[in-house]
């Protein structure tokens, strides 16, 4: 007996050890040491852009506070939570609030406190612009941006520094990044199955929707099958965005001219998932390239800055 | 692709595009069941309308259609209305 439990400890251990390195290499992939600066560049961009996106690129989910109660249909979260059915007032209200807070986070006054506010806000905002009956996965990565930058260290400082909460914050948006494509492409065959790929899904939104880029490509329905083939493709080889090098960069380069591609045809501008892209790139690089660093930046040595993280970032 | 057909009180037909009584597209669509099955909500809208406008141009009727296209090997062939719901005054 005792033989028997001294054959299977080396394997015990191995396993062990095994395990122990998979959980710290899949630590140190979550938690990668990246420059601080990255981080900070990221959440300028992200804070800027929520300040646009209700004054501009959302303006729509205003009109919903006038809209009957009765067409308020709230999402689970919406459920679960008491929040108020949406009128003038309260969307008002969210709206303000919302680029007050995000200013003050630009800014860096309370950014802690500032960043927790302005994601419960458009987390709200959001609730409302998808509880009338269409849900949209272009703001799903933004969220997850808003949620996470709080945890971002304020201070100053630590600019200069390569940083591990940095580069996980970071690392969120780049996985909801991806999700987002990835579980787009499980919705499509969830719903449509297998048979989606050879269905009329492009026809119908270039009827609905089309450019005269588009138009003519009614004409071609093999072509337009095709694409439905490659978006799915693409859409499930996005993960690979995450890896380092020449293939990451492949993807992330994928996704851009995907984009393009369908805002030329069907002016869907997916801009709040274009800013979380953003997350891959080396943006630190902005700052040491702009006027001057902030009061109280801590001024370190050139070499300071390097990233410990092991691949690249898409340059 | 739905839009709205109303009618005012005094009497003249509007095409309104979903949009215009605050409801982008797709939500339409994602209600559509809902309006098919309760009319009331078209009323329910009419008078969210009428509150910006005046009492001349206030819907007395209001219709939700829905536009169909019909296609044969991919490509388009024919398109046809289906009126899905009406609200009427009383």
């Amino acid at each position: 007996m005792a033989r028997e439990v001294g054959r299977f400890e080396p394997v015990l251990q191995t396993s062990g050890a095994m395990l122990q390195r998979a959980a710290a290499g899949l630590g140190r992939w979550w938690h990668p040491g990246l420059p601080h600066n990255r981080a900070v560049v990221f959440r300028r961009i992200i804070y800027a852009f929520v300040i646009v996106d209700v004054l501009l690129t959302s303006f729509a989910v205003g009109w919903h506070g006038e809209l009957p109660g009765e067409l308020y249909q709230p999402l689970l979260i919406g459920r679960i939570l008491p929040l108020p059915v949406p009128t003038p007032l309260l969307l008002s209200g969210i709206k303000t609030a919302l680029g007050a807070f995000s200013a003050l986070a630009l800014v860096r006054k309370r950014p802690r406190l500032a960043g927790i506010a302005v994601f419960a806000l458009y987390l709200e905002w959001m609730i409302v612009n998808f509880s009338y009956g269409k849900v949209d996965h272009d703001r799903f990565a933004l969220l997850v941006a808003l949620a996470v930058l709080p945890t971002v260290s304020p201070d100053a400082g630590h600019d200069e520094d390569t940083d591990e909460a940095a580069g996980w914050a970071l690392r969120c948006v780049q996985v909801a990044v991806v999700l987002t494509y990835f579980m787009a492409a499980y919705a499509k065959l969830r719903f449509g199955g297998i048979a989606w790929l050879n269905g009329s899904t492009l026809v119908r939104a270039i009827l609905r929707r089309g450019t005269v880029v588009a138009d003519p490509l009614i004409a071609y329905p093999v072509l337009l099958i095709g694409a439905q083939y490659l978006i799915v493709a693409f859409e499930l080889a996005s993960p690979l965005m995450l890896m380092k090098g020449r293939l990451g960069r492949i993807l992330w380069w994928t996704a851009i001219a995907f984009h393009a591609g369908v805002y030329a045809t069907l002016r869907l501008s997916f801009i709040p998932h274009l800013v979380c892209l953003l997350a891959f790139l080396p943006l630190e690089r902005l700052r040491r390239a702009g006027p001057s660093p902030e009061i109280g930046a801590d001024m370190r040595k050139p070499q300071q800055l390097r990233s410990t993280e092991p691949h690249a970032p898409v340059p | 692709m739905p839009h709205f057909e109303g009618v005012t009180d005094s009497g003249i037909k509007l095409k309104l595009e979903t949009e215009e009584l605050g409801l982008r597209t797709a939500e339409v669509l994602g209600q559509m069941d809902r309006f098919r099955h309760h009319p009331a909500l078209l009323g329910r809208l009419a008078q969210t309308h009428g509150a910006s406008e005046s009492a001349s141009s206030r819907l007395v009727e209001l219709s939700l259609v829905r536009g169909i296209h019909r296609l044969k090997d991919g490509r388009p062939r024919g398109y046809s209305e289906e009126i899905v719901s009406v609200w009427r005054e009383r």
